[in-house]
């Protein structure tokens, strides 16, 4: 009987070994490789138009971190501020007053400015602004500092889960802080202040849902004033969501038009409030429009939108304003949306990998080349260099390498700016790359070389890409398959003939540059398994020790010991020390993820391994 | 071993049921009808109410509002809320429904799924009031969660319940997590509707639709395993314009129908209910250009027909809740009432 449950304890032990084995193999296979921002070799950059970075190409989205970037309402403000007080005040000193000031501060600002006999003891009384304020007063200044504090709590209350609440808490308050505004823009003789005071009615009419009477506090109060300010642009804002909550689509599209085009803190906010959704609403926006510039803003708006033709819109600004900055963020937009769909590389898990018409892409393409011929013979674009890199460009896209080559030559000697001849070097390298139908030791190194000069990560990838599908065709099926996957993914198939080809290919390989970048950051240090290695991977950066711990240890999986100790033997200085600690575990497992699966492993491996543990002690 | 007699019952039966068409002749089930009621305003329509009214429907589920993350605010916010009616609330019996985006679940979690929890249900019983004068027995979520996402939803999904213990919590289940229950979990609700649409390729240009695929549908429920929850069942009412641009599809039109397409701006191709667009225009709110692929899709009478039989065989519980989505303006110039009938017969 006693003999029968040793007999079962090491059937069960075995049995759970052999099945615990292939799971944990399948553990360590990598991560997906997800880039946090699409790269192009047409960069976006080349428009010189920082301010629309929120609308260069993307996948699916705008880039949330690039409109934190622009300029917001403080900086409006503060810009605005500077300017009323000149240079005696600082940028710093003011935001203590206007932004971090509590309503009890101002008072206390207040007294302090009228009573010039008091010492300045705390941090706000000695902020050199206010105490400017007392050797100039400034009534006006002071007396609206009071108001828009006073109008804060009701103008910012901001619940998206209660709102009514606004409303419900501060209704009367905000009625009357409108009387009072209005009291006090009437006293003012200042344009400047009773901008101010307009766009605090106008703003909290509109919170107040008191939709038309936002509307004609803004004909009476910003209007007359013909302000430039980004203030009365604000102002407009809120009307403009007045006029669509009162139903009126075209005037409201119209006025967050003309806020997206003239300012740049609101940029993007009224992008996303301008919505047209009928021809009819379209043609009485257009009708409403004073020029042909906003006419143009209309088709960019529609152009900019997520998967829009951009190209359609660029025609339709291009006819009303040639020179627009528009056109260049439409382009960089409609050339890295084709250079997606060509090259389909580094796409996040979420971008869109279904097939194309390819016969309506080429066809936009081709529709994209003539326009391009167009803009640049007849030199009306703004930046004409780049309209002629875009059409070199889109020349290479369309497979017209030669006529690529021969149109960025005659860019380069003309091309002025940085950025601009880079990408000129960039795309004649690309070229390069996708011209060489095969690869020898020579042309590969060669090119290899001027692609890492580049120090450009879509073209190194681009290359890569390349490099490998030539490589196959050739027949050298390692490299090629090591342009592709690494270590990581050897370790999840744990392959044993494939980790032999993989050695072979490390001893006998030709030592150009790109098969050294392939043994450096395929087998040495994939960087994905960095903080694995600190778990226990060899982090030596040596392939070839790498690969014998992994040959060894899938043979130590099959339960061949012996030929894993051989294999381990091979292995610089003290070969045989993780195997002491584990023999399994340590190799397969991802470090202390899976501490649990180690535990059984060791107990059930208990038989198999006390060989193992035998031929250890002989060695040091 | 099969008795003869037992073995010519057998036979019978089956021939009866095949004769029967949709009816079950051996224990009908009973199943009770319901809409979904997608609509940002109330009230409900004469014609809602005539339909609601002939199937015997005594309760909705109604979306009460969205929640998507909202990326400048760092927080998870409600949109497009139900608007109430001035006329006073709703007699029926109303089941609160919430969509909540997936990415939510990506940004929110620990204790602010919790308090998200929450501010759900202080905000659904605000508006309970205004929209029914029924008393609220239950809420269901609607979320397309993943493996990834689950604990955060289930977090929420387990913290409603823990806040309100008397309410009933449901949630919608579609398909892949229905057949891929062991990656996406087993929600902690007390029952679920399983979405029974949405299922073919958007971007197949001859395929019979994304709505309602049988085909696709079958597979999944022949994969499928046992559910360790009480599911009951909708099927799609709805129609919509797929747009492909460049063979993408890029915006989806809501309730489209051929009506819609206006012969001068778009013209036929060969393919069925497939159009091609000659001249760029606004269609139903969306801006379609020059060479747009739009194809409009409804799922027929005999698919939803073949679905509930499908779905019959699958759910073999003695009562069964059939929910149509959704309770639209233009549902009565689509489905007769008996053609609505007619569908539920299958599931008997």
């Amino acid at each position: 009987m006693k003999i029968f449950a040793v007999f079962l304890l090491v059937f069960v032990s075995t049995a759970a070994l052999v099945r615990t084995l292939p799971t944990l193999s399948r553990i360590c296979s990598g991560g997906d490789y997800e880039p946090s921002r699409p790269a192009f070799l047409f960069d976006a950059e080349l428009t010189s138009e920082p301010g629309w970075r929120p609308f260069y190409f993307t996948w699916n989205h705008l880039y949330d971190y690039e409109w934190t970037e622009l300029p917001d309402r403080h900086d409006d403000l503060i810009n605005e501020w500077s300017s009323y007080f000149g240079t005696r005040v600082t940028r710093e000193e003011l935001r203590k007053v206007i932004f971090d000031a509590s309503p009890e501060d101002v008072e206390r600002i207040r007294s302090f400015v009228r009573s010039p006999g008091d010492p300045a003891t705390d941090p706000l009384l000695l902020n050199p602004f206010v105490r400017s304020l007392r050797d100039r007063p400034d009534d006006d200044f002071l007396t609206y500092l009071t108001f828009a504090k006073r109008c804060e709590p009701s103008a910012t209350f901001s619940d998206y889960w209660d709102e009514d609440g606004r409303i419900e808490k501060h209704g009367d308050t905000m009625r009357a802080l409108i009387i009072g505004g209005l009291s006090l823009y009437g006293s003012t003789t200042s344009p400047f202040f009773k901008l101010r005071y307009g766009y605090q009615v106008i703003r909290l009419a509109h919170y107040l849902g008191e939709y038309q009477r936002c509307v004609n506090l803004y004909a009476t109060c910003v209007a007359p004033l013909n302000s430039t300010s980004p203030i009365a642009y604000w102002a407009l804002e809120q009307k403009a969501g007045a006029l669509r909550s009162l139903g009126q689509v075209a005037e409201a599209a119209h006025d967050f038009s003309v806020v997206f085009d003239r300012t740049e803190s609101r940029k993007y906010p009224s992008y996303l409030s301008f919505r047209i959704e009928s021809d009819s609403a379209w043609e009485a926006v257009i009708r409403l429009c004073a020029n042909s510039h906003e006419k143009s803003v209309l088709h960019f708006l529609r152009g900019i939108n997520n998967y829009n033709n951009a190209l359609e819109e660029m025609e339709n600004i291009y006819a009303l304003e040639p020179s627009s900055g528009m056109l260049n963020t439409l382009l960089v937009r409609e050339i890295n949306r084709h250079e997606d769909r060509i090259y389909q590389m580094d796409r996040p898990y979420y971008a869109d990998f279904s097939p194309s018409d390819e016969e309506g892409t080429a066809a936009s393409l081709e529709r994209l080349r003539t326009f391009l011929n167009r803009c640049v013979s007849e030199k009306k674009v703004k930046n004409i260099h780049l309209w002629r890199l875009a059409d070199a460009y889109v020349e290479s896209l369309l497979g017209n390498s030669d006529a690529s080559i021969q149109k960025l030559s005659a860019l380069r000697p003309v091309a002025t700016d940085t950025l601009s001849l880079r990408s000129i070097d960039l795309i004649l390298t690309a070229i390069d790359v996708e011209r060489a139908s095969t690869l020898t030791a020579g042309n590969e190194d060669k090119l290899f070389k001027r692609v890492l000069d580049g120090q450009h990560d879509k073209l190194l990838r681009f290359t890569i890409n390349r490099f490998a599908k030539t490589l196959a065709a050739q027949g050298d099926s390692v490299k090629a398959w090591l342009c592709n996957n690494n270590i990581s993914t050897m370790m999840g198939q744990m392959d044993l003939a494939q980790t032999d080809r993989v050695l072979s290919w490390l001893d006998h390989r030709k030592k150009t540059s790109f098969d050294e970048y392939l043994v450096d950051s395929r087998l040495a240090n994939p960087w994905y398994i960095t903080d694995y290695s600190r778990g226990g991977w060899d982090a030596s950066g040596d392939a070839r020790e790498k690969l014998l711990e992994l040959k060894g240890t899938i043979l130590a999986s099959q339960h061949r010991f012996r030929d894993a100790i051989v294999v381990f033997e091979q292995r610089q200085g003290r070969p045989l020390d993780p195997l002491r600690a584990n023999p399994f575990s340590a190799r397969i497992n991802c470090g202390s993820t899976h501490p649990g699966a180690a535990v059984t492993l060791r107990r059930h491996a208990l038989p198999q391994t006390a060989e193992f543990r035998n031929r250890l002690h002989h060695f040091p | 071993m099969i008795r003869p007699f037992n073995g010519l019952l057998i036979c019978l039966v089956g021939l009866l049921m095949l004769l029967s068409g949709c009816t079950r002749t051996v224990s009908p089930r009973v199943i009770t009808p319901s809409f979904y009621y997608w609509r940002t305003t109330l009230p409900l329509t004469i014609a809602d109410r005539e339909l609601t009214d002939s199937l015997n429907v005594g309760r909705l589920y109604m979306r009460f509002f969205d929640i998507d993350w909202d990326p400048a605010a760092h927080d998870a916010r409600p949109l497009a809320p139900l608007t109430p009616a001035e006329s006073g609330p709703e007699s029926l019996e109303v089941v609160p429904t919430v969509f909540i985006t997936n990415r939510t679940f990506s940004e929110v979690s620990g204790t602010a799924v919790d308090r998200l929890a929450d501010r759900i249900l202080v905000k659904v019983f605000a508006m309970a009031p205004t929209v029914t004068s029924a008393p609220i027995a239950e809420v269901q979520m609607d979320c397309d969660w993943t493996e990834s996402t689950r604990e955060n939803y289930f977090r929420l999904l387990a913290a409603l319940k823990r806040l309100r213990p008397s309410l009933r919590v449901t949630a919608t289940i579609r398909l892949h997590q229905w057949a891929y229950q062991k990656q996406t979990g087993i929600p902690p609700v007390d029952g679920g509707v399983l979405m029974f649409y949405n299922m073919g390729n958007l971007e197949h240009p001859t395929g019979p639709g994304s709505i309602l695929d049988v085909d696709i549908g079958s597979q999944y429920l022949e994969q499928a395993s046992d559910y360790p929850l009480h599911l009951d069942v909708a099927l799609p009412l709805f129609r919509w314009g797929v747009v492909l641009r460049e063979g993408k599809v890029v915006h989806l039109v809501h309730d489209l129908n051929n009506a819609d397409i206006s012969p001068d701006r778009m013209e036929e191709t060969s393919r069925p209910a497939t159009f091609r667009v000659r001249k760029s225009h606004y269609l139903q709110g969306v801006y379609v250009y020059r060479n747009d692929i739009v194809r409009v899709e409804e799922p027929t009478l005999a698919q939803l027909m073949e679905s509930a039989r499908l779905l019959s065989k699958s759910f073999q519980t003695s009562d069964l809740r059939v929910v149509f989505y959704h309770l639209d303006p233009s549902l009565r110039e689509r489905y007769t009432n008996e053609d609505l009938r007619g569908i539920l017969a299958c599931f008997r």
